[in-house]
């Protein structure tokens, strides 16, 4: 016996949408997926990863228009999706909030690879954080993974790779 | 009329042999004697069995291998960088030896969990893949070989797909379904890779719920080595990672002042390197000064004085921790800390320390000769009548002295910033030796555009050896001397031998049958360029 084993991220989630509807990786099939994990009392990791996302998506120009953005929460005790859609919908509209129980958030980040941990931090209003890994998957329009990128990416480099990628066959 | 006979001897740079860096005698046996254990038949562990079982304690296999890899490595990179062919074969039976079962099946039971410091948690199933998760004490030092061999023999046989499979043959249980867990040196790079992003950068977990820093410096190296074959900055995404990661936990050295030993993940508790004696700061600081030179040596002394004992006539040993809990009653002195301490002290050139472990060593711990090889066999004494530290496990006595002996200041470091072999360069370089003699010196000098090697006698007796010199393409007339004296003309295709000793010019290459009681100084001079 063969054992094929996949050690590359697998897009995986069962979860909801901050508008409170269901989210597989079917309910986004034909586009392609930029999915960032984290969570919104985050102070520093990701409103610099969403700004510099949406810059690159800006940059992308038409392109944009092939891929849905997608912010998967670590902490899904606060965010609620009521919680998410305020936070994404006010500074960064373009991506979809979303979020679940706990067990499905915990599948969809074991999935995706990432690492996440609850931490007590004295200074947040909940005393705890989360600290969490600072990747950016990029998915296919089939839901293969395709590409990551580190969150030193500046924004035109971002860009110019997606930009590469969604036309490598082209 | 042939180039050879059309070229005087005066035509080619006189090469002064004499002030060049030779290998001394315990040197050539260091490599002769890791030569020796790479031939062993599989599953002869001859020499290598370790006073532990199941594969438990440092004196496992996979360490022994790997450290005297390594040591292999340095020794080509930095003392014998024009002789692929003394280390390529060594280097293809050690990744060998690597895949058999006895050094990896340990993980079937290991993969469960439940060690000491994980006992409040519950066990895992049975993981029979020694490579899917975890484990890094194990795969992190594959990858490092794999990759490495690819760059210092410029040999792609480890990127092959299934190249480094992993074959589970149970033959008496029927409860044993049997698998191959096939990989490549790039897969598995992959597979860690992920593992490591999955864990923060803290690192992968050796047993499960156990990141030690220690054995996640291996991968970093295999990253740095994926990143110059591959394209990347893998190497610099995980360092990076890593030490924000790890100064959750105070940073990589500890508020003790040593380096944290590991951090138990289920409850984020580090375990301080003050702890676990100098075998944790030893194999943890000669391993990240790879990366983290200057925090290293910021350190060093402090941590050296913390664990040097001064002996008699300028011997040194080390201050020993009490005897490890687990993997059976182990006595004082069973962490190879004298093996790592010299390791230590090798990569940070630090002559007098090393040369008093050394010393030390060969005073007091029975070192051997055996087929040219020098060794320290296994003492499970710990000290002598006279309170002399004397306890010899075999991963220092095959490779961690040896590994000490043939290292060169920041030999580890200069490896990771360039890891790339002579073959690559496209110099001149030895590929073929027979009778397994040995050498004290091959190295080819670009400015007087010649090869120059010392033959002496290796894992064999003979009078004499063949040595194939490849890369002589396109570089014109050359000139072969012995001591001294011309015995040879030619080019590429042709040869006009002079003298008494036979040398041939075959498909491309030069081969010479040397002598090699006399250990001569052989020049092989191509017309200088301009």
């Amino acid at each position: 016996m063969k054992s094929a084993v996949v050690a590359e991220p697998e897009c995986v989630f069962d979860l909801i949408d901050f508008n409170g509807a269901p989210a597989t990786p079917a309910t986004y099939a034909g586009r392609h997926l930029l999915v960032f994990f984290g969570f919104t009392h985050c102070k520093v990791v990701c409103p610099r990863a969403l700004s510099r996302i949406s810059i690159a998506l800006d940059l992308l120009g038409p392109d944009a228009e092939k891929i849905q953005p997608i912010y998967i929460t670590v902490d899904p005790a606060r965010d609620t999706p009521a919680v998410m859609k305020a936070f994404l919908s006010e500074r960064y509209p373009r991506f979809i909030g979303l979020t679940g129980g706990a067990e499905a958030v915990e599948q969809a980040r074991k999935a995706f690879k990432v690492f996440a941990s609850i931490r007590r931090d004295p200074k947040d209003p909940d005393d705890y954080d989360v600290p969490h890994s600072a990747l950016t998957y990029l998915i296919g329009p089939n839901g293969a993974y395709l590409a990551h990128f580190l969150d030193v990416i500046a924004a035109p480099e971002l860009a110019e790779r997606i930009h590469s990628i969604l036309n490598a066959g082209a | 009329m042939s180039v050879a006979a059309d070229v005087g001897s005066s035509a080619f740079p006189n090469i002064g042999t004499a002030a060049l860096p030779r290998l001394d005698d315990r040197q050539v046996g260091a490599i002769n004697h890791i030569r020796n254990l790479s031939r062993l038949p599989p599953n002869d562990w001859s020499h290598m069995m370790g006073r532990a079982p199941m594969q438990e304690d440092y004196s496992a296999y996979r360490y022994q291998l790997a450290y005297m890899y390594y040591a292999s490595a340095l020794a080509y990179k930095h003392r014998l960088p024009a002789a692929p062919g003394l280390f390529k074969d060594t280097s293809n039976r050690l990744i060998e030896k690597m895949l058999l079962p006895e050094v990896w099946l340990y993980w079937r039971n290991a993969s469960q969990g439940k060690g000491p410091f994980t006992l409040d948690l519950p066990a895992l199933g049975v993981e029979t893949n020694p490579v899917i998760r975890d484990n890094i004490m194990y795969s992190g030092y594959l990858q490092t070989m794999a990759l490495m061999h690819h760059l210092l023999f410029d040999d792609a046989r480890y990127a092959q797909p299934g190249s480094l499979t992993f074959e589970f043959r149970p033959f008496l249980s029927i409860l044993d379904q049997s698998a191959d867990y096939t990989y490549d040196e790039k897969s598995l790079n992959e597979r860690i890779y992920w593992n490591m992003v999955e864990n923060g950068y803290l690192g992968v977990a050796c047993e499960p719920g156990c990141v030690f820093q220690i054995c996640n410096q291996i991968p970093i190296l295999g990253f740095r080595l994926h990143d110059v074959l591959y394209g990347g900055e893998i190497a610099r995404e995980v360092t990076e990672g890593y030490l924000a990661a790890w100064s959750d936990f105070g940073g990589v050295i500890g508020p003790d002042g040593h380096y944290t030993t590991l951090v138990v993940t289920s409850n984020r508790t580090p375990i301080p390197g003050s702890y676990s004696g100098p075998w944790s700061d030893a194999w943890c600081g000669m391993l990240m000064n790879m990366w983290n030179g200057e925090a290293v040596k910021a350190n060093y002394e402090r941590l050296r004085d913390a664990w040097i004992v001064d002996g008699p006539s300028g011997t040194k040993s080390v201050r020993l921790p009490p005897a490890p809990e687990g993997a059976g009653a182990l006595p004082e002195g069973s962490t190879a800390d004298l093996g790592w301490m010299s390791a230590w002290a090798s990569e940070m050139g630090d002559r007098e320390t090393l040369d008093g472990l050394l010393a030390h060593a060969d005073r007091f711990m029975k070192p051997r000769w055996l087929d040219g090889g020098y060794y320290y066999p296994r003492c499970d004494t710990s000290r002598d009548s006279f309170g002399n530290l004397t306890i010899m496990d075999p991963t220092t006595g095959n490779a961690l002295l040896n590994y000490a002996r043939l290292n060169v200041p920041n030999g580890l470091r200069k490896l990771y910033e360039n890891p790339r072999g002579a073959l690559a360069l496209k110099e001149p370089v030895i590929t073929g030796i027979s009778n397994d003699a040995a050498l004290r010196c091959a190295m080819f000098l670009p400015d007087s555009n010649a090869l120059v090697f010392t033959p002496t006698a290796g894992c064999e007796e003979a009078d004499t050896s063949i040595f194939r010199i490849e890369n002589i393409a396109d570089r014109g007339a050359w000139s072969l001397s012995i001591d001294g004296q011309t015995v040879a003309t030619g080019d590429e295709r042709t040869c006009q031998a002079t003298g008494p000793v036979p040398v041939r010019v075959e498909n491309g290459a030069i081969s010479i049958e040397a002598p090699l009681s006399s250990e001569p100084n052989i020049v092989v001079a191509w017309r200088q360029q301009h």
